[in-house]
């Protein structure tokens, strides 16, 4: 019953926050980015019909709760118009590029789950110490440091694409910054007065270090996960930072394509995917954990 | 530690707004360095040292006012204690904006306005707060049960004064915590916007000089080049780093 109402709870959640970050991303697209073909026939480059005609094909000169309406139901339908910059319908490209950045994400996310979770029983709380320090460091440094690497020592190349090297390249910039942020978390949660108790009773019956610290993982598996989730969220958010700079063709390269190129329909898309996707994790993340928290679970 | 940090950023501050003053000396582009330029000089031919001291201002400016705008988000926040009416606005404006990838957003808006430094690192500090909004107002509710408040409220004490007598200083630890990580992220998403040209070009910044080196066909492949960005990414991590471990220390000698 608990877990009905809670993913009610969730879905109502889910559904205003969609509702607002759909809305918000069209207009803001739309009045960020106006019209690129508007100044093309005025400057001669294009004749003034052709800008206009384009100007019609890409739905860009109607007014603005017709356009969003259109896209609302382009979004349903998956037809929200064609890309500028790239002259394909926007809405398959923008998932491609999505698929391909959760693909990298959710390796990413992974290394960094185990990264941690290795380092974390064998090292033991030395190990927290020093990785909390890295926490608060975004992917998109990693992401330069790697960028320096890949001109160096041309172990990938720096042009758009989602090849394997760039995929890993992506994974190795994604593990740390989970790594770091769990350890900061973990750092927090084995200073409870729970989690001081749970050592002392495996050092009281004799139990290696390393069995204590797995143990005590498993304790807070709960916040674990849910922070993870929450990071994976932030790391999303970052696409937009670290894409460009490994030139991995995924939904942050592309909003930034479509943004420094003046491509609104896409640049609409892409915010609504991320957006929707934040939500859901973000929302996972608070259902997660009383769910799996036998402390809050009720009979 | 920390009184390190401030000591350092309080250093750090005065010294870039010293060099801000200064113009800088330029010789040709991409010079390796030398003892007339320790960095070297940028693809522009200016002298590196010194256009990395007026990118540090533009890193403070921006961890200034995010730190400051989350700290008044969080305060308000934290009045969900003493009013329902704030409660359920709390609830409801993180509710709705806790999901929006708030990067994304800044991206859009920078082609709606020119963003400085400051402008970049308020909406970051905005937004950073917003998302722990909802812990902090928990936190004060917490507090705001425990006897000593009640006892407060029985006797008759304005909800004002129960808030900045009893609350907030109960829950300084907490909003030392997430001010420190909005400062750290506002440093980080200026540097990070202005990498990709997405503020003000006419400012100078510690991302701005990436974006330059970057775009720069070879610049990255030469000593200069080299040594200027691996200069511009320690000193971006190195100023989110001053302002997480100071705000934490000035935090906590209030508090003390």
């Amino acid at each position: 019953m608990r877990a009905l109402r809670i993913a009610v709870a969730l879905v109502a959640r889910l559904l205003a926050g969609l509702a607002v970050v759909t809305v918000a991303s069209y207009i803001l697209a739309r009045v960020s980015l106006g019209n690129p073909l508007a100044g093309l026939g005025l400057t001669g480059s294009l004749p003034e019909k052709a800008a206009e005609e384009l100007t019609r094909l890409y739905g860009l000169g109607e007014p603005l709760p017709v356009g969003l309406v259109r896209f609302l139901h382009g979004l349903l339908t998956g037809d929200t118009g064609y890309s500028l910059v790239y002259s394909t319908p926007a809405y398959p490209l923008a998932l491609e590029g999505y698929a391909y950045t959760l693909y990298a994400l959710l390796l990413g996310v992974s290394a960094g789950v185990a990264l941690f979770a290795t380092l974390y029983v064998a090292l033991g709380d030395r190990l927290l110490d020093a990785l909390r320090l890295l926490s608060f460091i975004p992917g998109f440094i990693y992401a330069t440091g790697w960028l320096l690497v890949a001109w160096y020592t041309g172990l990938y190349t720096t042009l758009p694409g989602t090849g394997v090297s760039k995929i890993v390249a992506y994974a190795l910039t994604a593990a740390p910054v989970v790594a770091s942020r769990l350890a900061h978390v973990t750092a927090e949660l084995v200073e409870s007065e729970e989690s001081r108790l749970y050592v002392l009773r495996g050092e009281a019956i004799g139990a290696a270090p390393g069995r204590v610290r797995v143990g005590l993982l498993r304790v807070h598996a709960a916040p674990l996960a849910a922070y993870t989730l929450t990071t994976a969220s932030l790391l999303l958010e970052h696409s937009v930072f670290v894409e460009p700079l490994l030139g991995y063709a995924g939904a942050g390269y592309l909003l930034y394509t479509a943004v420094s190129r003046g491509d609104p329909v896409l640049a609409a898309t892409i915010f609504t995917l991320l957006g929707a996707t934040s939500f859901t994790l973000v929302a996972l993340a608070e259902a997660v954990e009383p769910l799996l928290d036998p402390r809050l679970r009720r009979p | 530690m920390r009184r390190a940090a401030l000591l350092l950023l309080a250093a750090l501050l005065a010294y870039t707004l010293a060099a801000s003053r200064v113009e800088c000396v330029y010789a040709a582009p991409l010079s390796p360095p030398s003892l007339y330029h320790p960095l070297g000089t940028d693809p522009l031919g200016a002298d590196a040292l010194c256009t990395l001291s007026k990118g540090f201002l533009a890193s403070l400016e921006a961890g200034f006012t995010g730190a400051a705008a989350a700290l008044l988000v969080l305060v308000a926040a934290s009045t969900a204690s003493v009013s329902i009416a704030a409660d359920r606005l709390i609830t409801l404006a993180s509710g709705v904006l806790l999901g929006i990838p708030g990067i994304a957003l800044f991206m859009l808006l920078s082609m709606l306005f020119t963003l400085e430094s400051w402008q970049a690192g308020l909406l970051v500090g905005f937004f950073a707060a917003l998302q722990a909004a909802r812990s902090v107002a928990a936190r004060a509710k917490s507090v705001a049960r425990k006897p000593f408040v009640e006892a407060a409220a029985a006797t008759g004490a304005p909800r004002t004064r129960i808030l900045l007598h009893h609350i907030l200083p109960n829950i300084v630890d907490v909003l030392a915590s997430y001010t420190s990580m909005a400062a750290a992220a506002a440093v980080y998403a200026e540097a990070g916007l202005s990498m990709l040209g997405l503020t003000d070009p006419s400012t100078p910044s510690l991302g701005r000089i990436l974006n330059l080196l970057l775009n720069t066909p070879g610049a990255i492949l030469t000593t200069a080049g080299l040594v200027q960005a691996a200069a511009s990414i320690a000193s971006i991590v190195a100023v989110a780093y001053l302002f997480h471990a100071s705000i934490l220390y000035l935090l906590e000698a209030i508090r003390v």
